[in-house]
């Protein structure tokens, strides 16, 4: 967090996301993070927001919903009074319907792209500023069922090749929305079983391409919201082998000598891997489970945030040193933050 | 994480020193000291930027604006303020080195979808003006198009997808092309010739997918010819290469979507007759779809024909039972777990 090397300057429009990717790994390693650290992070993040809504990757950037997403979520993570009163949230709102396209699919900035990322980002950013208006609820889950594929998994946008991320976003969606039953779970589920490689042990983000580490968070993460989607009983397995990825997150993803984790062996770590991958691991040792009903019927809105902890099911592989803390598979933070979090919505 | 100013930037003149620039007045965003994820921008970078901000904010558009928006990209790909609607040529050089950028390709796309709709890419439409543009056409892209335009992002995105056959941007940008001008019949022999050469290409799998459905997910196939024909396809790349998934979601997910009732009837009977012609049943029983099916096979007998004597229906279900515990025991234990859940489902035998 002190200094990036100049390797990055093309992610300089990435900002709020090395906040994030620091900030959440420093939690998952255990690390507190002091009121400095706390108050730059704000100021900076303060200084991505546009006077017409939303945050831009760099002070100079127009809004983008992916950026916004990755600003809320270090915000989250901070946690204080002062980083939620720097949100500008009725100009969030009305960015956000701005971004928004009458098929319920969202431009992730303007004169932009349109795929499930920016679904995704959107309802996250939504959700947790609560202003989950019906306006902006508005057909996304139809569009999100759309980019459902034959094999079950899901593209970026109708018709595209399913990818273990938009899968992810997908879920995700559904999840916050309670509307996981609109897809075909049960391909769905043969699509993301099939993402785990039998000799690895890690994910690979689509059919026929190779392992990466960074899949550890985002299929990882589907087969948590999959638990609740397909009513399994809290007290049943996961359906990936948790103990396999954990070996190829610990032996595969870490270089000796050399800090972060990375892709695969052979790569070199990076900020962006190092948060999955740990992300991952979190996934695999925790059974973090949620017991809330996700049938639109029942109507609670915040039904999204009851993913924890169950009976202490933990699973570690190797020493005890290896464990990290619990997350909220939906968001990528951990659940106390989310709860302090929610004390802000009225 | 390419450092994408290295070498040349001895030569580079720095717009504080150029005439041409002398009447703007560069704003630097000033990292104050000990800020949050500093980056270490090299002085390149940062002028550029700095000048860039400065056109950016009187949305001034001239020659000397292009040069530095050009140059900006360059440094920084991901940047999406500052992409120019200029030429697809130029963004072609530039996407040779950033094959995964996400700005690039949308902005391609950008500019195709702004001629569609205001009409201007008839301008490009006679073969005249693909001779005068004077570059060499393959013969079989004139036969396919008559448009400067789409023939060259036909062969632009050929180009790309040879140098990475699973360029995910590439290939969802090509979905865009096929689609708006309607070019199906080339695509499913460029599709198949993807497979021919790699039969685990996914992504030439999906784009076949794509062609027989027309692009639109609600599209439903009822031409039992091609189904049949695709049933044959199917079979023919899964007695070479079993354990290909690709290949198995494919023909499953086609007749699942379009005609479940040949799912379990015409499909087996292709499959099992597979065994019959050659030696192929001992590779394909390592196929851990193979297996998958079966267990789906005996499942659906078993879901659909309640009312059948008990001693089939006995047999049916040791028949499902078996393959998932094959499956989660010898075969594929990784996914020991999803095989459990999958046994779990197996109706009740009374």
């Amino acid at each position: 967090m002190q200094g990036l090397p100049s390797g990055y300057q093309c992610l300089n429009s990435s900002q709020p996301w090395f906040c994030f990717w620091t900030l959440h790994s420093l939690y998952l390693l255990g690390k507190e993070i002091d009121c400095e650290v706390e108050n730059k992070v704000i100021n900076k993040i303060a200084s991505c927001q546009n006077k017409g809504g939303g945050y831009g990757g760099s002070p100079s950037d127009i809004s983008h919903i992916i950026s916004s997403f990755s600003a809320i979520c270090s915000l989250v993570i901070v946690g204080t009074q002062k980083a939620y009163e720097s949100i500008d949230r009725n100009t969030m709102i009305q960015w956000l319907l701005q971004m928004k396209n009458s098929d319920g699919s969202f431009t992730v900035h303007q004169g932009g792209e349109i795929d499930l990322r920016g679904s995704y980002c959107a309802i996250v950013v939504a959700f947790l500023l609560d202003i989950l208006t019906p306006d902006l609820v508005e057909n996304v889950a139809d569009f999100v069922s759309r980019c459902q594929n034959y094999d079950g998994g899901f593209g970026p946008y109708p018709g595209v090749e399913s990818h273990g991320s938009y899968s992810f976003c997908a879920i995700a969606v559904l999840d916050i929305l309670n509307k996981t039953e609109s897809i075909d779970l049960d391909s769905f589920t043969g699509y993301v079983t099939s993402r785990q490689m039998s000799l690895e042990g890690g994910f690979s983000g689509r059919i026929n391409k190779l392992v990466d580490g960074c899949y550890s968070y985002w299929v990882g993460a589907t087969f948590i919201i999959l638990h609740r989607a397909l009513g399994l009983p809290p007290t049943s397995d996961f359906l990936f082998d948790r103990m396999a990825l954990q070996k190829y997150i610990i032996l595969c993803c870490q270089k000796n000598n050399v800090g972060g984790l990375r892709d695969k062996p052979g790569k070199s770590p990076d900020y962006y891997h190092t948060c999955y991958c740990l992300s991952g691991l979190s996934l695999a040792q925790n059974g973090v489970v949620n017991l809330l009903s996700n049938s639109s019927q029942d109507l609670d809105s915040t039904a999204t945030l009851g993913y924890k902890l169950f009976n202490n099911e933990n699973l570690i592989f190797g020493s005890q040193k290896n464990a990290v803390p619990e997350i909220n598979p939906v968001f990528n933070i951990s659940p106390d933050k989310l709860n302090n979090w929610v004390k802000y919505f009225k | 994480m390419q450092d994408h100013d290295s070498g040349d930037e001895q030569d580079w003149i720095s717009y504080a020193l150029r005439a041409d620039f002398k009447d703007l007045v560069p704003i630097f965003i000033d990292e104050e000291p000990g800020s949050i994820c500093p980056i270490a921008y090299s002085e390149k970078f940062s002028v550029t930027m700095a000048y860039l901000r400065a056109l950016l904010k009187t949305n001034e558009i001239s020659k000397r604006a292009f040069e530095l928006v050009g140059e900006a990209i360059l440094l920084n790909p991901a940047n999406y303020t500052a992409c120019p609607e200029q030429e697809l040529s130029w963004i072609e050089s530039i996407a040779e080195d950033n094959p995964k950028n996400y700005q690039l390709w949308h902005q391609r796309q950008k500019i195709v979808a702004q001629l569609v709709e205001t009409g201007k890419i008839n301008m490009y439409n006679t073969k005249d003006n693909i001779e005068k543009s004077g570059f060499e056409l393959d013969a079989y892209i004139t036969s396919v198009t008559n448009n400067t335009i789409v023939a060259k992002e036909i062969i632009f995105l050929n180009s790309q997808i040879d140098l990475d056959s699973k360029n995910f941007h590439a290939w969802s940008y090509r979905q865009y092309i096929i689609k708006t001008f309607d070019l199906y019949d080339y695509e499913l022999g460029f599709a198949e010739l993807k497979i021919s050469q790699d039969i685990r290409n996914n992504s030439a799998w999906n784009q076949k997918y794509f062609i027989l459905t027309k692009g639109d997910s609600s599209f439903r196939i009822d031409d039992l010819k091609v189904l049949h024909k695709e049933i044959s396809y199917s079979l023919k790349m899964i007695s070479m290469a079993p354990n290909n998934e690709s290949a198995w979601v494919f023909i499953i997910g086609l007749l699942r979507i379009h005609k479940p009732e040949l799912l379990y009837t015409t499909f087996y009977d292709s499959l099992t007759a597979l065994f019959e012609k050659n030696t192929i049943k001992s590779t394909i029983e390592t196929s851990r779809f193979y297996w998958v099916y079966l267990y789906k096979y005996y499942n659906n007998l078993l879901t659909i024909n309640l009312a059948d004597a008990n001693e089939m229906r006995v047999e049916w279900s040791e028949n499902a039972n078996y393959a998932v515990d094959f499956l989660a025991n010898n075969l594929d234990p990784i996914r020991k777990n999803y095989y459990m859940y999958l046994k779990k489902k197996i109706p009740a035998i009374n």
